[in-house]
């Protein structure tokens, strides 16, 4: 290839944009073998970007739930009481079903690469090592892992990063927003970007019972918000948003990357984008 | 390696046998008094097996603690130094050798402080998850060591070897997930 011909596939490379998803976040900061096709796939693109609303579900789906992996470790002895400490507290609530597969799956893969020469206890502060490692270096992954991080809606949750006291307790809360002390901006960004969330709920409302419960329940919240924006600014409330949030927050990207179908085809039919699933490696033609 | 690990383990050997094995390794000779060993050991013909006769007193313990096994940290730098120009099975077998004495480096971290925890923990993550390691992901997984190597590490050490293995490109999430191919979305 000569010099000419390789520096221009290099610009085109560069020209290329996409918005990256919660879903697809996760699914690139876990093992290589699991993330490896996914950084394929995004390589084309020279520019990232993601959503600081993706950030704040990225650290409640899971650097949550790490933290209680954290907090549990320390209550048992031995890493071998841990399963069962985790179990009798969230194992017979539907409602902690999510948390639960975490935190076990966490234990899973690392008990399937630990060295079982190491006693319980040793490998019980291996584990903690661990965990606290992954809470406190996750923000800093997250933000080399894109170009650009869009902060539209000024989530004041997602900007708190997790820490540690010096005591050795972590935080990873997300405590609650209300509308009698707003610290965010989404009723503006919902304000500037109205037509946009009109459409997507004019298209939820056409799918009818086709639509995923998802998309109803922002297609709700959206209809509500038209006449006072200022119901978002709540945790409840916005989190239904969720998607639409992150999917309006990088529309000027050319391509979102989302692992999510139900949702994200919709949404990028509305916002006239190319739709990349890099975890099953389809992608979906933006509409003419 | 199973037998450098039998050496932290059972907590020291007398200064002279730790000298012998050290000088075979190609490793410094560490004070007793840094690591107060004070047992019998046995080398084998090699010079790189060492067995303890009997338990090592408390107070070794107690001398040894805030600092990581010396030796095995050694050994450690001298297989990453062995990396540059060597073929995909070398690599893979001084890779398993590292994941080895970076396992059995917990036994002396758990007599040590956080801030050495937290640069073993990075490390680990890091060598699990390479198969064949680049000569930047080389590079910092020395710094870590040489970190490790010190018996005052603060915030700053933790926070920098952090970043420096994010940039090239580790994942500090990836030893707690899961590895299966993935389904659906969230």
């Amino acid at each position: 290839m000569s010099e000419v011909a390789s520096s221009k596939e290099v610009n085109q490379t560069r020209c290329r944009t996409v918005h990256i998803d919660t879903s697809v976040q996760i699914e690139r900061c876990k093992a290589p073998r699991r993330s490896d096709r996914i950084q394929k796939a995004l390589d084309i693109f020279g520019f990232k970007s993601t959503s600081s609303y993706a950030k704040l579900e990225f650290k409640r789906a899971w650097l949550q739930r790490l933290s209680y992996l954290y907090y549990a470790s320390q209550q048992v002895e031995r890493d071998d009481e841990l399963i069962g400490f985790i179990n009798d507290r969230l194992g017979s609530h539907p409602g902690h079903r999510n948390r639960l597969t975490t935190c076990l799956e966490g234990i899973e893969a690392f008990l399937s690469r630990i060295n079982e020469s190491l006693s319980p206890r040793v490998r019980l502060i291996r584990l903690q090592s661990h965990i606290r490692c992954a809470i406190l270096g996750a923000y800093k992954w997250w933000d080399c892992s894109v170009t650009h991080e869009y902060t539209g809606t000024r989530c004041k949750r997602a900007s708190e990063q997790p820490r540690e006291f010096l005591d050795g307790r972590i935080d990873v809360s997300i405590p609650n927003c209300r509308r009698n002390k707003i610290e965010c901006s989404i009723h503006r960004f919902f304000e500037q970007n109205k037509s946009i969330f009109i459409n997507v709920k004019d298209r939820i409302i056409a799918l009818g019972d086709k639509a995923s419960a998802e998309l109803t329940r922002a297609a709700d919240i959206i209809q509500s918000a038209e006449d006072n924006p200022e119901i978002l600014c709540d945790n409840q409330t916005c989190a239904k948003l969720g998607d639409a949030l992150i999917a309006v927050d990088g529309s000027a990207m050319e391509c979102f990357a989302a692992n999510n179908d139900k949702e994200w085809q919709l949404l990028s039919e509305v916002l006239g984008k190319e739709l990349l699933n890099p975890v099953r490696s389809t992608m979906h033609n933006r509409p003419s | 390696m199973s037998d450098l690990n039998c050496f932290e383990i059972t907590g020291g050997a007398t200064a002279e046998a730790q000298s012998i094995v050290a000088q075979t390794m190609g490793a410094p000779d560490y004070s007793p008094s840094v690591r107060g060993y004070d047992s019998t050991l046995t080398i084998d013909a090699n010079g790189e097996a060492a067995q303890l006769s009997r338990p090592a007193p408390i107070h070794a313990t107690k001398d040894a603690r805030g600092i990581l096994d010396q030796l095995l940290l050694t050994r450690a730098i001298e297989i990453v130094d062995s990396f540059e120009g060597c073929d995909v099975i070398d690599a893979s077998v001084n890779l398993e050798s590292l994941r080895g004495i970076v396992s059995q480096l917990w036994n002396s971290a758990v007599g040590s402080t956080r801030f050495h925890q937290d640069i073993l923990a990075g490390l680990e993550s890091a060598i699990l998850s390479i198969e064949v390691p680049t000569l930047g992901q080389l590079s910092v997984i020395r710094e870590a060591l040489t970190d490790l190597s010190q018996k005052v590490l603060t915030q700053a050490h933790v926070e920098i070897i952090r970043s420096e293995f994010v940039s090239r490109g580790f994942s500090p999430l990836a030893l707690l997930s899961n590895t299966e191919a993935c389904e659906d979305g969230e």
